[in-house]
């Protein structure tokens, strides 16, 4: 049922554009299908690596929303991430409540944490914001250590509660995270046609217009990032749920620059397939490097440097044949 | 706690806060007069400064060759060098189209550099001393060091060279005149890329110096450099991130405060301490804490 | 429709601005009277803009007051004055590059929609109703100047004259009371300058204030039924287009300036 209810919203989220998005749309809505069937082909290990990367697609959407509507970089989405996790098996610890509670309580309080953590530097440039969520990431290790009795210290947390009784553990993760984010993509396509995504993106580009409509530079960099780490709270939601354990070693200050990679190297992509590349380079290519672990951090460098040339060398693209520049 | 006890404690806290604040400072300066010339926040720089100073080790203790400390030196100030060169050009072609751009790209170039570390030198952690006399002597309340006179001696050094490079010589007019006006100085013919050159290449120089100087203090591991930065960027923020004096103050300050906070507080807790000062900072003194006292924009 | 008493349009007085030594205004006045095409014109650097600026809520004047309907609006910021029905265009065209045309003019009626965050994220029926009555706004400001066929375009793909046009949709979209138009013809040929006349001419009511900052003196003449000339940060005459182009300090100013030029 779930997966009809995606297939059908996908069209109607993207209709929008005009009709050459006929073939994109079908092909979104084959994707869906192909990764709403694949437990019936696929293994343990693989949907458990599947479901991480449906987690981490998440957070890098994130990211990407930030970059997007905010033209902000962050690299300490981590904390946001690292957040919502911690909330989900804090939540079971104390509570006894399963995702079904913690879930919407996680997101709920990622949005205040972005908040008050976007609220100081409202009226200042980008780049103070990037300082200021670099602070955030080598923050977060001695947070989550330091307050060992919330959030378990070194050895972390367990998270072993089902959503719903009955269903194997492995098709839970898979399917939760999968339509966790099929619906936020669903809820950002919708979003970028709402009077406050015009206004964002209105913001970004032409600060100066924007403020002469009513537009607030400080009430766009307040809400975007909002937004954002209430997403990104989700996203550590899932991966909490996903992997079953919550513990300071998946949050490391590199996580929150890897977020960044995984949003770089999908050009910042909002939709479904963006994201998934994103949070497939960023869940896969350390799991099948495993044993080149330190050139993980060189091939990253090498991607964030090479697609933000690429990206950003626009006026290149005159001197080639047949570019799309004027 | 009585005041007498608070009185003996005061001293050598301020004393060494003032010294690691001095290291904090030079890390800053690096950052800010990058910021200044390209509006690029360098968070490459820990990153460089870290792999110039597993070169200087290198070279040095036998594990890839066994210089003397000062050719060691040497020959990371000259790779640091190149490096800085080498990202400049990475970053040239987009640094006037988008700050935020360029600065995403110093992300890769440090994520390169780090990964180089790695896999060069592994994850071991291991001891860099500085060459110096070991010997130290009583003032009141406060134990000096030679260490602690080697790193007022070379702040004092660099400050001064920095000053007189910036105020005396063509460059350094060319220098604040970029700072100043960017689009102005191209329509009169001054050349934006070798005033970025020398930043960036004052910014490696700067960000090893502090790197070397500090290592002592702990240890040199493929991650305590570049985490000793978030000390340098939030010193960067209290002088207002465009500011050279205010980069040093704001330095010695943040050395200061830490070091009140790890004895008063907590010393867990660093960098989330740091992470409240530049939310402070940033809500209540957008143009850092010395705008009044020196202007933000010097 | 009658302008209420005590209301007399958008009226600054003793305007003086500097920046750090430099004089750029000095003790300039000026009424908008709603129901009049207000012009101001002066050679470049006479300080048109900075006035402008100061009417917006950009700049902030050393000395003097300004208001609004008999509303004080010193120390109102742009978005403050926007609230208060005070829209504004740009001389460097502002449009959002990643918005189709007809979205470009949806945002400004920004401070107008009352759909919430919720729905921003869900669609719901009040909230789709909401989004087709403000689209509808949009598209009668377009077809009001007359480029409502290019609505779905992105703003890349068109003239610049068509983009102007739909920057001033932009501003009449949220039926503000007073409308500034920095340099509305900048850049534009003689015909799309001719459809923007009869545009303005068009739109124009009994209770909107509508001011012309250009230095296209034939333009102002058509269109302007009082006009303020500025020099050196100073006012140095206003009055109908017949009293201008008679009084003998602007015919000094001008035929000065071509005879430089």
């Amino acid at each position: 049922m779930a997966v009809s209810d995606l297939a059908h919203a996908s069209k109607t989220g993207v209709s929008a554009r005009g009709g050459h998005v006929d073939i994109a749309r079908l092909s979104v809505l084959a994707l869906v299908v192909a990764l709403s069937l694949l437990p019936l082909l696929a293994g343990g290990f693989l949907l458990y690596s599947l479901s991480l990367c449906f987690a981490n697609a998440l957070a890098v959407l994130s990211v990407s929303m930030l970059v997007r509507y905010g033209g902000e970089v962050s690299i300490g989405h981590s904390f946001f991430v690292a957040f919502g996790a911690y909330a989900v098996a804090i939540v079971e610890h104390r509570l006894g409540l399963s995702i079904a509670a913690s879930l919407p309580l996680a997101t709920l309080l990622g949005a205040a944490a972005g908040f008050v953590f976007a609220f100081p530097s409202r009226r200042l440039s980008g780049i103070y914001l990037a300082v200021a969520t670099m602070a955030l990431a080598l923050a977060l290790p001695e947070i989550l250590i330091g307050f060992e009795k919330f959030t378990g210290g070194f050895e972390g947390l367990y998270i072993a509660q089902d959503l719903i009784p009955g269903i194997p553990k492995a098709l839970q993760r898979y399917y939760v995270a999968l339509a966790v984010l099929g619906l936020v993509c669903l809820a950002l396509a919708h979003f970028r046609r709402s009077a406050q995504g015009l206004a964002l993106l209105m913001a970004q580009a032409q600060p100066r217009a924007a403020e002469a409509i009513g537009i607030t530079r400080s009430w766009a960099r307040v809400s975007i990032f909002t937004l954002s780490a209430a997403v990104a709270a989700l996203a550590g939601a899932l991966t909490g749920f996903a992997s079953s354990t919550v513990s300071p070693n998946s949050f490391t200050f590199f996580s929150g620059v890897f977020l960044l990679v995984g949003s770089v190297v999908s050009l910042n992509g909002l939709s479904l397939p963006a994201a998934l590349v994103g949070g497939a380079f960023i869940t896969l290519v350390p799991t099948y490097l495993a044993q080149a672990g330190d050139w993980v951090p060189i091939l990253y460098g090498v991607a964030l440097v090479v697609v933000t040339l690429v990206a950003n060398a626009g006026d290149l693209r005159r001197f080639l044949p047949r570019g799309r520049g004027r | 706690m009585s005041v007498a006890g608070f009185i003996r404690d005061i001293l050598p806290l301020l004393w060494s806060g003032l010294i690691s604040g001095c290291l904090y400072g030079v890390g800053a300066l690096g950052l800010v007069m990058v910021f200044k010339s390209s509006r690029v926040v360098n968070f490459s720089h820990g990153n460089l400064a870290c792999l110039g100073a597993f070169v200087v080790y290198g070279f040095s203790s036998g594990s890839l060759l066994s210089l003397s400390w000062g050719s060691a030196v040497a020959l990371a100030l000259g790779i640091a060098a190149a490096i800085a060169v080498m990202s400049y050009a990475l970053i040239a072609p987009i640094v006037f189209k988008s700050d935020l751009a360029s600065t995403i790209a110093t992300l890769g170039v440090g994520l390169i550099l780090q990964g180089a570390v790695q896999l060069v030198f592994g994850a071991d952690i291991v001891n860099l001393d500085l060459p110096l006399p070991r010997f130290s002597f009583s003032l009141g309340a406060i134990r000096v060091s030679s260490y602690d006179l080697a790193v007022l001696v070379v702040t004092l050094a660099i400050v001064g060279g920095l000053f007189v490079i910036i105020e005396r010589t063509k460059l350094g007019v060319a220098f604040r005149a970029v700072s100043t006006n960017p689009f102005a100085c191209e329509v009169c013919g001054l050349n934006l890329r070798s005033v970025h050159l020398f930043s960036w290449l004052a910014g490696a120089v700067l960000g090893l110096v502090a790197a070397l100087l500090i290592v002592p203090t702990t240890f040199l591991s493929s991650t305590t450099v570049p985490s000793f930065m978030l000390q340098a960027f939030t010193a960067a923020v209290v002088g207002g991130f465009s500011s050279l004096p205010g980069a040093a103050v704001g330095g010695v300050l943040v050395g200061i405060a830490m070091n009140l906070f790890s004895f008063y507080v907590s010393p867990e807790f660093m960098n989330t301490f740091l992470l409240g000062v530049i939310l402070l900072t940033l809500n209540f003194f957008p143009n850092g804490l010395l705008e009044r006292a020196i202007g933000g924009r010097v | 429709m009658t302008v209420p008493a005590g209301s007399n349009g958008l009226v600054a007085e003793g305007i003086s601005l500097a920046f750090g030594g430099l004089q750029v205004l000095n003790d300039v006045s000026m009424t908008l009277r709603p129901g009049v095409i207000t012009g101001l014109i002066g050679p470049n650097g006479a300080g048109k803009t900075s006035l402008f600026n100061c009417l917006t809520g950009l700049y902030h004047g050393q000395r003097g007051r300004s208001s609004f309907a008999g509303t004080p609006l010193n120390g109102l910021g742009p978005a403050q004055r926007a609230a208060c029905g005070i829209t504004r265009s740009f001389q460097n065209l502002a449009m959002c590059p990643d918005l189709s045309l007809l979205e470009n003019v949806l945002v400004g009626l920004t401070l107008k929609r009352r759909s919430g965050w919720f729905s921003a994220f869900v669609p719901t029926p009040a909230q789709r109703a909401e989004q087709r009555d403000a689209e509808r706004r949009a598209m009668a400001a377009l077809n009001e100047l007359g480029i409502g066929s290019a609505a779905h375009e992105k703003p890349s793909d068109l003239p610049p004259g068509t983009l102007r046009l739909a920057e001033i949709a932009r501003a009449i979209t949220s039926e503000p009371t007073a409308i500034l138009l920095d340099e509305p013809a900048a850049g534009l040929n003689a015909v799309e300058t001719r459809d923007l006349t009869r545009a303005l001419k068009r739109l124009m009511r009994s209770d909107l204030v509508l001011l012309v900052v250009e230095h296209d003196m034939d333009l102002i003449m058509e269109l302007c039924e009082h006009i303020y000339v500025l020099n050196f940060g100073s006012m140095i005459a206003s009055g109908t287009p017949a009293e201008i182009r008679a009084h003998p300090d602007v015919i000094r100013v001008y035929l000065g300036d071509d005879a430089d030029a």
